[in-house]
């Protein structure tokens, strides 16, 4: 079986595990967190992990789609149904890229919505729908200030699937996350060298973000990473402990990880 | 502890951790119904590879990396601005390289990833302590190019940040301690990070360069290229760890160090 296929069976058979556990009644494998306030502790299982990151590529492909071709992926013929609130995309429009990030963008948009489609495949109807989006409070105006809003999401993409990759059980899905989590890396790079380039100004988006050098990467060579509720405080622009909506996401994110 | 003594830590105990290993990757796969992983990993449950393996694995990619990098940036290597090289197995000697003029973007870049090169020795070098491997015999000059002219650099430079990325995204699922693949995670990330900057000085700079196996995604410019390392579906090229000898062992004469060689 090629490695493509194999991944897609791994993942199909931990969600009819996951639905099977449930009935049982026990608890699925994996880390145990206990959220602010929550009544009783949640156990987070890989599919819980996959469907996070596909609330972010979901943003991801629908913001390069938008500002390249002015249309949202489900124009594209995208899926965009699923477990959880769908929601409308709101905000953005086409700009015309001229330069290295004109073809850049076109490359980008193209690797984030195969991003949607591979994590929607692997999670069939376990997937999350598209949650509602705002790209107008990014307050894109011109190349510019898309360029430093595509660089802020490459950046909190790695340090996401970064931050997620210990708590990934599953070897199949991990060896899949880690592949996409590099796609994301080169992205960065090559957008963090542009931005650079462009003298794009403004200071750290958060106490993780490094605008200082090329990489975003610590005293120790290492890239920076940001828990669940880190990548979340900054997506919905409220870092308040409890936040589950504002920002990218104005109905918040769906899946069971959903709070700041 | 710190996160370093904490990995060493777990680096030192070999037996156990291998046990430990061979029960939670076979439990793995009986709990997912009998469905097989490839090959890979069967056969390093059979060889009983270890994380410390693998980190000494990519230890010898990095010094590699830092050696050409330090050459390149500043005409000297890593022993000598105080990178450590010795270890078990024997310390090599490298070969070859000089520093190469390069213009202020180009330059800047090199002396970034210069930086972090050096730091992912040491990191991986403090992590694994007494079980780090020493440095390899390298020659810098394995290919022919990289230090006459900014044009060689980068294509060489390109070179080695794609076949490192692809290193460490093939053996991500392979590394059992979640602490360990933390770290192994954050280097990979940087490596690609790197790459994504020297794919497109390579297409800036209107570079045609050599694929470097059959897995080679090229850049801009070149035949089939693209600006990121990734496959029709978005995910970055990976190589097993023969496979990445196999590409770039012409860099180490002697060979490398430590289990996977």
């Amino acid at each position: 079986m090629d490695q493509h296929s194999d991944f897609l069976a791994r993942v199909e058979n931990l969600v009819s595990r996951r639905t099977f556990a449930k009935l049982a009644g026990v608890g699925s494998a994996g880390l145990m967190i206990g959220g602010a306030g929550a009544a009783r502790a949640q156990a987070i299982t890989d599919v819980d992990i996959l469907n996070f990151a596909l609330n972010l590529e979901y943003a991801e492909a629908e913001f390069y789609t938008v500002i390249t071709q002015g249309r949202t992926i489900d124009q594209l013929g995208i899926g965009i149904s699923g477990v959880g609130t769908p929601g409308p995309t709101v905000g953005g429009s086409r700009l015309n890229l001229t330069g290295v990030l004109r073809g850049v963008s076109e490359e980008l948009a193209n690797d984030e919505r195969q991003h949607v489609l591979f994590l929607r495949q692997a999670l069939g109807s376990a997937a999350i729908a598209k949650p509602a989006l705002n790209f107008a409070v990014a307050g894109i105006t011109n190349q510019a200030s898309y360029l430093n809003i595509a660089r802020i999401l490459e950046d909190v993409g790695v340090s996401a699937y970064g931050g997620a990759a210990p708590l990934i059980s599953d070897k199949g899905i991990l060896g899949a996350a880690a592949r996409i989590a590099l796609t994301e890396a080169y992205h960065a790079g090559n957008l963090r060298l542009q931005a650079a380039q462009a003298g794009i100004p403004g200071g750290a988006v958060d106490s993780i973000d490094v605008v200082n050098k090329y990489f975003t990467t610590d005293a120790q060579g290492l890239s920076k990473t940001r828990t669940t509720s880190q990548v979340l405080g900054l997506v919905f622009l409220n870092a308040t402990p409890g936040t589950t909506a504002g920002g990218l996401f104005p109905q918040g994110v769906n899946g069971t990880i959903r709070t700041v | 502890m710190d996160k370093s003594a904490a990995l060493k830590e777990l680096v030192d105990n070999p037996v156990s951790r291998r046990d430990f290993a061979r029960k939670t990757i076979i439990g793995g796969i009986a709990a997912g119904a009998g469905i097989a992983l490839s090959g890979n990993l069967t056969e390093v449950l059979a060889q009983g590879i270890t994380d410390a393996d693998i980190l000494n694995f990519a230890l010898n990619l990095e010094y590699l990396e830092a050696e050409f990098y330090t050459v390149a940036t500043t005409g000297r290597r890593i022993a000598d601005v105080g990178v450590g090289i010795t270890g078990t197995g024997r310390a090599g000697v490298t070969t070859g390289g000089a520093q190469v003029a390069l213009d202020s973007r180009s330059g800047t870049v090199a002396s970034h990833i210069t930086g972090d090169e050096q730091q992912h020795v040491r990191f991986l070098r403090a992590a694994l302590g007494s079980a780090a491997v020493a440095k390899p015999d390298i020659n810098l000059e394995a290919l022919g190019i990289g230090f006459r002219s900014q044009g060689e650099f980068l294509t060489l430079a390109r070179a080695f940040e794609d076949l490192g990325v692809s290193a460490y995204g093939g053996a991500a699922y392979l590394i059992q301690n979640p602490d360990i693949l933390t770290a192994a995670a954050r280097i990979g990330l940087t490596e690609a990070q790197h790459a994504g900057v020297l794919r497109l000085l390579v297409s800036d700079n209107q570079l045609r360069v050599p694929g470097v196996d059959e897995f080679d995604i090229l850049p801009l410019m070149s035949p089939g290229g693209r600006l990121f390392q990734v496959d029709g579906n978005g995910l970055s090229t990976i190589r097993t760890a023969a496979q990445v000898l196999k590409a770039g062992g012409a860099f180490f004469p002697s060979g490398v160090n430590g289990t996977i060689k």
